[in-house]
């Protein structure tokens, strides 16, 4: 299955840009005190601003919810009746036979092909 | 008094915030416009990767043609259009659209089988789902880019927030578009296959007395259910298409008199609800263009015969993409749903039991 890029990719680049704004913001401050120039304050206070959007859309990133499902297939034992799930192969067909049942050793059955929610 | 420096400055102002209100409407529309474009490119990359598919596929089963012979011919059919009838005269209308679409379906199948001579008549038909997949995408892009660029021609800040507050939503739908290209490359079940899907459990769990293909890809099943007459009609499966109801219940209606016909189908969700719960209810439970809704009804009116539904809720990306577990519990649930209503049933009765859906890996 081909998969759509996960949002995720971006939390490095976030967190390089966030520690670089505050790490210029604390620059521009520092020099605030050392020279007392206003134009070093209202600059630290604009790159602070800017460092605060950064995290808001980094939290929101982070919270992000991505729940990733794999393509499997329900096979189901016609003589003991048992189940077994398993990763979808490459021609499996809905109510053809499968897989030898582990309990019985009789052909399985396909009973459904879906996407299942992976375990983490 | 104002001395000369201070109306100069006022004026200084007024005229900069009056460059200003002009300044930031340009802006507006600069921001819009860019998100706009942004939206526009995602659906024509959706568009040209269903196109890809399309071709690729086609290609796999068009030897001894010539790939790119193949390859302009399906540029060609993704810009065919069906045509409405006209409604000056609603009279008659729905056979009229009826009869459109046959000969529109009829067409892209015979067209998309002579690019493929080697693929088999249920490779042909999920063969034409995906050049219908791009048909439709073309369609999505093409017309957005045709307001989009009005919009842009006339300035019409309007138009481009209007069409900014649809691109979401219409973002959407071409992921759930696309998301059935994989399913039909594969031939598996999607989520609107939940319907077929129910009417294929039941034939294997009750068995069958025969099966006949009274109408074009459509199967009329009679189960050999106990003491009554069970008439399940699904799309023929396994490849991708939906089956002609209304002309398959016609079928039936001509050798049995049903108490029932059910209706099994997909139903969107709304937000907050569960994907793969199912309800129960009224009437015919047909989407699309509601020619065999039509069909359906009238029959069901014209014999007095109850119409029930049963719903498998999901949503609109679930139904176009493969099929989710839920959907498929709630699949399960259907049946026993199903055998619920025919149990209801006064003993020697009949009824009809419809699968509706795409059957793309669903066979009979």
């Amino acid at each position: 299955m081909s998969k759509t890029p996960h949002p995720r990719r971006w939390v490095p680049t976030y967190i390089v840009l966030l520690t670089s704004l505050l790490v210029l913001s604390a620059a521009l401050v520092l020099q605030y005190f050392r020279t007392g120039s206003d134009s070093y304050l209202v600059s630290a206070g604009f790159i602070a601003l800017i460092a605060a959007y950064t995290a808001w859309s980094f939290a929101r990133l982070i919270t992000l919810k991505v729940i990733p499902r794999s393509l499997v297939t329900l096979l189901r034992c016609p003589s003991c009746g048992n189940e077994v799930t398993r990763k979808y192969r490459e021609g499996d067909m809905l109510f053809s036979e499968s897989d030898q049942c582990p309990k019985c050793g009789s052909k399985m059955l396909t009973e459904g092909i879906f996407l299942k929610e992976e375990k983490r | 008094m104002m001395n000369g420096d201070t109306a100069t400055s006022m004026l200084l102002w007024i005229i900069a915030l009056f460059a200003l209100s002009f300044l930031m409407q340009e802006l507006q529309i600069y921001r819009i416009v860019t998100e706009v474009e942004n939206y526009l490119g995602i659906i024509r990359a959706a568009r040209e990767r269903a196109l890809l598919a399309a071709k690729e596929q086609v290609k796999r089963y068009s030897k001894p043609l010539n790939p790119e012979y193949v390859g302009m011919k399906i540029d060609k059919l993704i810009e065919t259009k069906i045509i409405a009838p006209t409604g000056l005269d609603p009279f008659g209308i729905v056979k009229k659209l009826k009869h459109v679409l046959l000969i529109g379906e009829r067409a892209l199948e015979s067209e998309v089988a002579s690019l493929a001579p080697a693929a088999s008549p249920h490779e042909v038909q999920n063969l034409v789902v995906l050049v219908d997949i791009a048909r439709s995408l073309n369609e999505i892009y093409k017309l957005l880019n045709h307001y989009y660029l009005i919009a842009r021609r006339f300035k019409s800040l309007w138009l481009l927030m209007q069409l900014n507050a649809a691109m979401p939503f219409i973002i959407e739908e071409v992921r759930a578009v696309e998301g059935a290209i994989e399913a039909f490359k594969k031939s598996i079940p999607i989520g609107d296959s939940a319907g077929p899907f129910v009417a294929a459990l039941l034939m294997r769990k009750h068995g069958v007395q025969y099966i006949v293909e009274p109408v074009k890809d459509t199967i009329v099943a009679k189960l050999a259910y106990s003491n009554k007459d069970v008439y399940v009609i699904k799309g023929k499966g396994p490849g991708g298409n939906t089956g002609h109801y209304d002309d398959a219940v016609a079928w039936v209606i001509q050798r049995a008199k049903p108490a029932v016909i059910i209706t099994v189908d997909a139903a969107l969700r709304y937000e907050g609800e569960v994907s793969g719960e199912v309800v129960h209810g009224f009437g015919v439970a047909i989407g699309g263009t509601g020619v065999e809704k039509y069909g359906i009804e009238e029959i069901a009116v014209k014999h007095s015969i109850p119409l029930y539904a049963v719903l498998i809720k999901m949503t609109e990306v679930e139904a176009l993409s493969v099929m989710t577990e839920e959907v498929y519990r709630g699949v399960r649930e259907g049946v026993a749903v199903v055998e619920e209503l025919l149990e209801s049933l006064p003993e020697g009765s009949s009824a009809i039991v419809v699968g509706v859906g795409n059957t793309v890996g669903v066979p009979p």
